[in-house]
């Protein structure tokens, strides 16, 4: 009885899938014409399929999506990393011009030290010639000695050394975590100690 | 005898509009499916499953309660295979080809089996407990005959090609649909709406 039930549902499997020869079909059609199993049979072939084909259906659209979400989050990572490498390269760059403007920083520090010393320098030898005219220096150099000094001379070098503002000292003696003031001068130094 | 009484006389009788629509909710469904197995056309069916049911309203009092299945689906059949041969079927079938050709263009599941939306889980006609229960059945399936079912119902290969894709004997390939078809409609008939 459930073999014959099996055999007329797989018959009418195969006449629903137009898996059957004409003469086979033939056969089956005029069975349906009196046998009311054979008609009910075809009709739990089709709602058979029906079924599978909508639950195979199903199945791609989850594959789709979990496709679709595994390639969602690829191009989350890739943006991801791109946004990082950008940013590690911005600082990169950033830091690069901060630290090359540091030094160029130090470097201005140090040729205003040197252009200062110098100055202070010519200064101090021009006064020194307004002081000791150098006709007389060569032969009056004992009464030289023997005279007062201001103590604002400008030709005594201890008191050079001791007029040298703190940022020209610390250029010159190269401490690069000195902040620097690009805007600064050399007469800054002497206006803040004054 | 008044002109009422004769006027009562010569109307036809008809079933009841009660037991006609209580016909239709108990068979109308598995009518529905019989009659697309046997058109393969939804649209058609509907239609003969319409014009079977105003038979029956019309000429069911000449029948016999426990034999009114038998007697929808004989007149069914009838009115299939006479709409089979109208010529409003050729054009349908030339629509429905030309429907199956743009399907398979766009990568859709065929009509044979379906509401010309095989697949969707939208049709009317495949209830989602029994989806569920055929999704599960398919998983438990060994994976030849998951194989064979998806080849031949989703992909709608004919036993031929499948047999050839696979390399294995057609009758290899039939035996494994069947041995599935019998577990999925095991499967089926346990589910909770049958």
């Amino acid at each position: 009885m459930n073999n014959d039930k099996n055999e007329i549902d797989w018959l009418a499997f195969c006449y629903a899938a137009d898996e059957l020869t004409e003469p086979e079909v033939a056969a089956f059609e005029l069975r349906l014409a009196d046998d009311q199993a054979a008609r009910e049979a075809l009709a739990r072939a089709v709602e058979l399929t029906q079924v599978v084909a909508t639950a195979e259906s199903l199945e791609p659209v989850v594959a789709l999506r979990s496709q679709s979400s595994s390639w969602i989050k690829r191009l989350a990572w890739m943006a991801i990393g791109s946004a990082a490498s950008l940013l590690v390269a911005l600082v990169w760059s950033n830091a690069g011009s901060w630290f090359s403007g540091k030094s160029i920083a130090a470097a201005d520090q140090s040729r205003l030290a040197v252009a200062w010393s110098q100055m202070r320098q010519e200064l101090a030898e021009s006064d020194s010639d307004l002081w000791y005219p150098k006709h007389l220096a060569a032969g009056e150099t004992a009464s030289r000695e023997e005279q007062p000094q201001s103590p604002s001379d400008p030709g005594d070098t201890d008191l050079l050394d001791s007029a040298a503002p703190s940022w020209m000292t610390a250029a010159v003696e190269g401490y690069p975590n000195e902040p620097s003031d690009p805007d600064s001068t050399p007469f800054d130094g002497e206006r803040s100690e004054n | 005898m008044t002109a009422a009484d004769d006027s009562q006389k010569n109307e036809p009788e008809k079933l009841d509009a009660s037991v006609v629509a209580a016909l239709y909710v108990e068979h109308g469904e598995e009518l529905r499916r019989f009659l697309q197995g046997v058109l393969r056309d939804a649209q058609l069916a509907s239609d003969v499953l319409q014009a079977t049911f105003v038979k029956m309203s019309e000429r069911g009092h000449q029948t016999r309660a426990p034999s009114r299945k038998a007697w929808l689906f004989r007149v069914a059949y009838n009115e299939a295979l006479a709409y089979r041969r109208r010529e409003a079927v050729g054009n349908k079938v030339v629509r429905r080809v030309a429907e199956e050709s743009k399907s398979k263009q766009t990568g859709e599941p065929g009509v044979w089996h379906s509401n010309g939306s095989a697949g969707h889980s939208d049709d009317p006609l495949v209830r989602l407990e029994s989806v569920q229960a055929i999704r599960e059945a398919l998983d438990e399936l060994p994976p030849e005959q998951r194989q064979l079912v998806r080849m031949r119902i989703y992909e709608e290969k004919t036993f031929a090609v499948i047999a050839k894709e696979l390399k294995i004997p057609l009758g290899t390939a039939l035996a494994r649909m069947r041995a599935a078809l019998m577990k999925l409609r095991a499967r089926l008939d346990e589910s909770p709406d049958q």
